[in-house]
Formats: structure tokens, sequence, C-alpha cells
């Protein structure tokens, strides 16, 4: 069976199981559509109050984190699975029988992470954007697919970097909270950042490319950097690829 | 105290110091999140050219965000986690059938894992935090109340998660409600924003809800605030109230428990 007939077999498996329990699963979009509905709301509510930030308007912020969250749930969707995966898999004592199957491990656990309820959240993505798109004099950019590709091999490489954590540590629970972190950070425009930060967010950790340029792209703005941040991607997930086969030949097997 | 209760607070201590990364990740996090939020609001406060936004200068949002910070080391609460995992895999029959009930049993055990957390996240935290902005930060008129304020939060804190957790005696599957329930936590409890930046109207319902007495009640008693919707109130008032929200809320658990423990058939076992 090649891998994309597996990967459907598997999502159609994972949707069997998860019409079991009808109410969990319809709840669990919804409120994966509301929670991504609520990202605008520090804006919403500074702005009412009176707040501004610089150089960038209600919509202009709306767009940007409207990118973001498209891009963080068709991740959260399609392969984020992986990092809660492998925390659970090896907690329970589950991650040998990935190791057992006649497929590459990281494979075998990226077919396994679909998350059907995520849908909620891209769809929740999406209407932001849309709505962001529709009261803006927004232009279509040849930039837009690649740096949306890049936006989620950004996160692609944060979701493996976690999981080698999980291999490594075991109980990592608290990295949850530090991805959180990062897209707190890509929530805003990287002009409200100091110089340093800016540079570390276009190199170091490229979080700009998730949310600062694709929304620069359809906005005309200037892609300054933009260069840069995309080869540190890269860099970063031929990183995450090398850490996370490095952590699972130290893995020695816990749990059961 | 009982030795069943001591050796609870013993077994979750020794929980909380097994996963050192764990540790070491909930050091760096809380400090980071700080650090954020002052790039963030040094921004806004220098862009739009006010001196207060929603009745907060620069200098009080930044002691209003480290307050709500610790505040929420120590009342964190996952028990709506834990119970609906004890629901769904049949665990929850072991616990019915100990001789300690299951409230107990996760309040001590609460209170032993935030134990750990006030020493190895709030202190931590909180030392940076005064080398940073300057121990002045800490100063405050109504200490007294403000610890009296933090251990009702810990409590309200609690009984709200755990009438949220009994849901899934009824429905076995409660990630959606509890998702739901966590995002209405994040609006209305006030570690995200003040709730005075908010519309009259959402102020005026938030404050019949339990919900602001888990975080933004204790940090307003810190920072000395007596206005809240266009109404004085005193510390003393705002304790008052916060107790009565305990007893409402806990004969709420107990009466929601006894009606929903009826329904567990122990699935999973």
């Amino acid at each position: 069976m090649n891998n994309l007939s597996l990967w459907l077999h598997i999502i159609k498996m994972k949707l069997s199981s998860r019409m079991s329990y009808r109410f969990d699963f319809v709840s669990s979009m919804a409120a994966g559509f509301i929670w991504q509905m609520l990202a605008p709301l520090f804006i919403a509510v500074v702005f009412y109050a009176g707040g501004k930030f610089p150089g960038w308007g209600f919509y202009e912020i709306l767009l940007l984190q409207g990118m973001l969250m498209t891009i963080k749930g068709f991740s959260f969707m399609t392969f984020f699975g992986i990092l809660w995966n492998t925390m659970e898999k090896i907690k329970h004592g589950n991650f040998d029988f990935v190791l057992l199957r006649p497929k590459n491990p990281l494979w075998t656990l990226i077919l396994d992470s679909f998350d059907e309820e995520d849908s909620g959240q891209l769809f929740g993505g999406l209407v932001i954007l849309g709505t962001a798109i529709y009261h803006l004099n927004t232009q279509i950019s040849m930039w837009i697919i690649p740096l949306f590709i890049l936006g989620i091999i950004f996160l692609f490489s944060i979701a493996l970097l976690s999981s080698a954590l999980g291999i490594v540590f075991i109980q990592t629970s608290k990295v949850y909270e530090f991805i959180d972190l990062i897209f707190v950070f890509a929530s805003y425009p990287k002009t409200i950042f100091s110089n340093g930060l800016q540079v570390a967010f276009m190199t170091i950790l490229p979080l700009s490319v998730a949310s600062f340029y694709p929304a620069s792209a359809l906005l005309g703005y200037s892609l300054e950097g933009a260069l840069i941040t995309a080869i540190s991607t890269i860099i970063l997930l031929i990183v995450s690829l090398k850490v996370w086969y490095w952590a699972l030949s130290k893995y020695s097997s816990a749990g059961g | 105290m009982l030795e069943t209760e001591k050796q609870l607070l013993h077994t979750a201590i020794k929980i909380g110091l097994t996963y050192r990364f764990n540790m070491l990740l909930q050091i760096i996090i809380g400090p980071l999140y700080i650090a954020f939020s002052y790039i963030l609001w040094k921004s806004i406060f220098t862009t739009s050219n006010l001196e207060t936004i929603g009745g907060f200068t620069f200098q009080t949002m930044i002691i209003y965000i480290v307050i709500t910070q610790l505040i929420n080391n120590v009342v964190y609460d996952d028990i709506q986690h834990w119970m609906a995992q004890d629901i769904s895999s049949g665990l929850m029959v072991t616990y019915l059938l100990r001789p300690i009930t299951y409230f107990r049993f996760h309040i001590y055990f609460k209170i032993g894992n935030r134990l750990i957390a006030l020493l190895i996240q709030a202190i931590p935290v909180g030392i940076i935090m005064g080398f940073i902005f300057g121990f002045k930060i800490y100063l405050t008129s109504n200490l007294f109340m403000f610890f009296i304020s933090v251990i009702i939060a810990f409590i309200i804190s609690f009984l709200i998660r755990y009438f949220i957790g009994i849901f899934a005696f009824w429905f076995t599957r409660v990630h959606g409600i509890i998702w739901m329930y966590n995002m209405l936590h994040w609006i209305l409890v006030g570690s995200f924003l003040p709730l005075s930046l908010y519309p009259q109207i959402l102020q005026k319902i938030s404050f019949f809800l339990p919900f602001q007495y888990a975080s933004y009640i204790p940090a307003q008693i810190f920072l000395g605030t007596t206005e809240f919707v266009g109404h004085t109130i005193t510390p003393i008032t705002l304790i008052g109230i916060g107790c009565i929200q305990i007893v409402i809320l806990y004969l709420a658990c107990v009466i929601f428990w006894y009606y929903s423990v009826k329904k567990f058939c122990g699935v999973g076992t």
C-alpha cells in the first residue's frame, strides 16, 4: 500500500472511530472554529480601547493573524499531531510498535497524525483571512504560495523538534505552552520588536515566514529579508530532521 | 492532617519533581511570556501616545501582567482533563471504591502539585521579574487581602474545572466541552487582558460570574483598585463575594456529581 492510500485509509478509520462520539466530534470542531475566531480578540479590544500598533491597522493585523491561523490550522490537521502522538505513544509504551512497522517511523507518525477536529481551526483561519482580504485592497502576489509552503515547513520543523524532545525527555507537556508562545510572537507584525529580535525571527527562529511575510506579500509591502528567512527555514528543517533521527537513536523505551 | 492526605501531598510533590526538563521549561516560559507582553504593550503605548488604556498606565499594566502570571502559576488546574480521562477509561471505578472521595483526593493532590509550582515556577519567575523591573513592583498596601484572594482564586479555579469535568459522566468524551470552557475561561478570567478594557456590558456580565475571582480580582486587589464597572467596591466586599461564589460552586458540584455519577457504567474497564 503506498503512502497516499495508507493515509486515506487511516483518515477513514479515524473518522469512523470519532463518529462513535458524535457530540464530542461536532463540539470539538466547533470549538476549534470559535478558538480561531477569537484569535483577533486582543487587537480588537486594544483598538476599541484606543490603542494602536506601529504601521499596521486593524485589518492589516487581522490579515497577518488570518494567514498564521490558516497555516496553523492546516498543519494541526495534517501533521502537527506527531508531537502529541510521540508523547502519548511513549507514555503508554506504544512507541515500540511504530519502530517495528515496515515503514519509516517518521512517515508512520505523520500518517497517523491526521486530526479531523482541527479542520475547524483551518476553516476558522480561512474565515479570518477572507474577512481581512474583503476589507483591504490586497493584491495577488507570486510569492504567496512559496511563502505559504515555507510557513508550513516552519511549523513542521517545530513539530519535529518538539517530538524529538518528547523522545529524549519523555514527559515534556510544557512544550505545548512553548509552542503557544511561538504563535503569540508570530501573531503580531515584526515592527513591534527591536532590531535584534527582528533579525532573530528571520534567522534563528524564522517565525516571520508563517505570518509577517505572507501578509506583507498580499498587502504589497516590502519583502526585504524574506530570502534570508526562507533560507533559514530550510536550514531549520534540515537541522530538525537530523535532531529527530538523533533523538530516535537515543530512544530506550519507556512506559507501558 | 490525616495520613492519607499527607501521602497525597507527598505523592504530588514527588511527581512534580520527577520530570526536570518540564520544570526547566516552566521557569523559562513565564519570563518569556512577560517579556513579550512588555514589548507588545510598550509598542502600543508608544504608538498610541496615550497615558492610560482601560485605566492602566504602562507601569501598572506590567505589574498586572506579572502578578496575574504568578497567580496563574499557583492556581492552575487540570482536574477537568483528569476527570474526563478517568471516566472514559473506566479508571473512575477504582476511585469510587477508595475510602476517600474523588473531590478530596484531587483537592489535596492539587495542593501538593501547586506547592511545587510555587517553588519552581512562581518564586523563581517572581525573583527574575523583581531583578528586571525592580522589587518595588511587589509593594502593595493590601498584602493580607491579596493572599486571601489568591486562596479564594485557588479554590474557585478548582471548583469550576471540577464542575466541567463532571460532564464526562454524561457524554464520556468531553474534549469539545473542555475546549469551549477553556476559551470562556481565557476571556473572562482576566489574565489574557484586564477586564476593564472590555466593553461595559461584558464587564457587567463578568462581574456576576466566578471566573474573574480566579485571577483578575486578586490582581486588582494587589494594585489597590476599588473601581469596578462604575462602582466603588472595597477588598473586603470582594473577598465576601468570592466566598459566596465558593459556596454556590461547591453546592453546584455536589448536586451535579450526585445526579451524574448515577450515569456512570464503567465504560472502558
